[in-house]
């Protein structure tokens, strides 16, 4: 048994100083593992820089103030930001490097550094924002405030407003220009242009017929909020009570096409590339595709009910209609046809497709999960735990990838 | 006397396997993701070249290639990512040499493989950039799914409307990775150097 007993004379036999030495070499190393180990717990625990703001995805809690920060390569938590109260809605702007919270009966915005995530500032808007949106450069914030009739728009980089208007009736629904010098509200039936540097409206157009005479009646508003094709060029809005998808020109202000489509559509969604504009109905349970091009119907196919959002990846060729009823369905955009559908385990809010429009992340609020997509299988990947409690949205400073 | 050393002698190595446990996991993480061949994009191509060549995905077998649709007008996404992809291979130093990076216009009426030639080595001499015929260009986006339209007229004539992907290329011609516009030097080099590390081809 020689290998025994070589053993013995190491552990036990042999001078004194020799089994010190290994001893304390031993603990050394221990004590050196640990430590890296210790650094690694240490600086998980410390809020990390988030200064490549495009790798992560942020996911506001609707019951904690805090917002979680996924690495999207990854799909693990990396840290979770504090804010002072729960988030009503957050942004996240590449350009100047902040998250930005705007938070529910506040009538300030909290502008989170994300080099150093654990400051930030206030920013005074003297309006209690609804509602906020993002310019395409990322400078600028537009909010509005419903009961006040008031929008004001941010300045990022100056962290201060720069503007104020009110005398809106339901200035719930903004979208900036391509280039960010207006900002179009579409207010009741109208669509009124804010020209950020003349600091004013510049023009109020009816969407359609009778829309003066409802707002001044103070009707309920119908009109869902403009979406812009990606190139600036047309803006499309959905008129509920009239069953129908109304397209501005963008040049002029003026509308130049009313398009039926399914019954009390929602909000119309465009493909990043522009080539299409998806109407969902929540009456049909449908989805009317646009094309832009010819401003007419290319196909009408099945959605679901309770649309929250469509979000659109896999190089556009693919639409997930996400519905509040715990699924989503797939549309193929190239054949028009119906392909898939995704049975969630709870109800998805509005999710967000990651740049090279490979996976879609969907916030599941009531189970404390986002799921994670595979666009080109259209199937679950898999789901994100640990996002904190009813995880409200997900969003990513980047997702488009088209130049127009 | 004995009690002592004994006692430590039977912690230590415990501590020591701790510690090389908590250390490793502190090293390893995060893991760098596969991968893995994105099958129905991509695929061969022949177009011309400046000086009247021509040349083929074929030609760069063996290298990892970076490929990237654009077109010299673009005011933009183009020249940001062509930018930024010559940052990538001056990260990737020596092993650069093994890497082909080629712009395929979109707008082949006023990129003649020439102009377009000349445009990328402005960015980086090892920078190929492939023109055609319309119908050649049609092909290749198909192939590789990228959107491409004529847009508004604008001061210097037109733009054009395009996916800004950037396509990673294996060894072997096959998509590996996709790339939005804005990714980092970084990312793309870290994602070369999985590929030019692989010895054997994935499944």
């Amino acid at each position: 048994m020689p290998s025994r007993s070589i053993v013995a004379q190491v552990s036990i036999g042999g001078s004194l100083s020799r089994r010190a030495v290994a001893l304390a070499a031993l603990v050394l190393l221990a004590v050196i593992g640990l430590a890296l180990g210790a650094l690694k717990v240490v600086g998980n625990r410390s809020a990390p820089s988030l200064v490549d703001v495009e790798k992560f995805l942020f996911v506001p809690s609707r019951d904690a103030p805090e917002v979680t920060v996924i690495d999207s390569k990854s799909d693990r938590v990396v840290t979770r930001v504090v804010v002072s109260d729960i988030p009503r809605q957050i942004l996240v702007s590449e350009a100047v490097g902040a998250m930005v919270a705007s938070f529910t009966d506040r009538s300030t915005l909290e502008m989170v550094d994300l080099s150093a995530p654990t400051s930030s500032v206030k920013i005074d808007l003297t309006i209690v924002p609804d509602f906020m949106v993002l310019s395409p450069d990322g400078y600028l914030v537009a909010a509005a405030d419903g009961s006040r009739g008031s929008v004001t728009v941010v300045s990022l980089q100056k962290r201060q407003p720069l503007l104020r208007l009110s005398g809106f009736g339901d200035p719930g629904k903004l979208t900036f220009s391509v280039d960010g010098s207006q900002l179009y509200v579409v207010d009741r039936l109208e669509l009124a242009v804010v020209d950020i540097v003349q600091q004013s409206v510049i023009q109020r157009t009816a969407l359609a017929k009778g829309a003066s005479s409802d707002r001044k009646g103070g009707n309920e508003p119908r009109a869902s909020a403009l979406t812009r094709s990606p190139d600036g060029r047309y803006g499309f809005v959905s008129i509920a009570s009239l069953d129908s998808l109304v397209v501005v020109d963008l040049s002029t202000f003026k509308p130049v096409k009313q398009i039926p489509v399914g019954g009390a559509p929602l909000r119309p969604y465009g493909t990043a590339d522009g080539r299409l504009m998806l109407v969902p109905s929540d009456r049909d349970q449908s989805v009317t595709v646009i094309d832009t091009a010819t401003l007419g119907v290319a196909a009408t196919l099945p959605g679901a009910g309770d649309v929250a959002a469509i979000n659109t990846g896999w190089f556009e060729s693919l639409a997930f209609v996400m519905s509040r009823q715990k699924r989503v369905v797939v549309l193929d955009l190239m054949k028009f046809g119906k392909v898939g559908d995704i049975e969630l385990p709870a109800s998805p809010g509005a999710g967000v497709v990651t740049s090279n429009g490979q996976k879609l992340y969907a916030p599941l609020a009531d189970a404390d999960q986002v799921a994670v997509i595979d666009t080109q299988a259209h199937k679950l990947a898999t789901f994100i735990g640990g996002v904190g409690r009813q995880p409200a949205a997900a969003i990513l400073a980047r997702s488009n990838n088209y130049c127009h | 006397m004995r009690a002592k050393p004994l006692l430590l002698g039977a912690i230590a190595p415990v501590l020591v396997l701790a510690g090389v446990l908590v250390a490793f996991d502190a090293v390893r993480s995060p893991i760098p993701p596969l991968l893995p061949v994105i099958d129905d994009v991509g695929g061969d191509f022949e177009l011309s070249r400046g000086g009247g060549a021509r040349a083929s995905l074929r030609d760069y077998r063996g290298r990892v290639v970076l490929l990237f649709f654009g077109y010299t007008h673009c005011p933009d996404v183009c020249p940001t990512t062509l930018y930024t992809l010559k940052l990538a291979l001056d990260e990737l130093d020596k092993a650069a040499g093994q890497v082909q990076v080629i712009m395929i216009t979109v707008d082949p009426e006023r990129d003649s493989p020439e102009h377009l030639e000349q445009y990328v080595r402005f960015f980086h001499p090892q920078f190929v950039g492939l023109s055609g015929t319309m119908k050649q260009i049609d092909q290749v986006a198909r192939q590789y799914r990228v959107h491409h339209q004529r847009g508004q007229p604008v001061p210097w004539g037109y733009s054009v409307s395009h996916s800004g992907y950037t396509y990673l290329l294996d060894k072997q011609g096959r998509v590996r990775a996709l790339f939005g516009t804005g990714a980092k030097q970084t990312e793309l080099a870290d994602s070369v150097r999985q590929l030019l590390q692989e010895t054997a081809a994935p499944g």
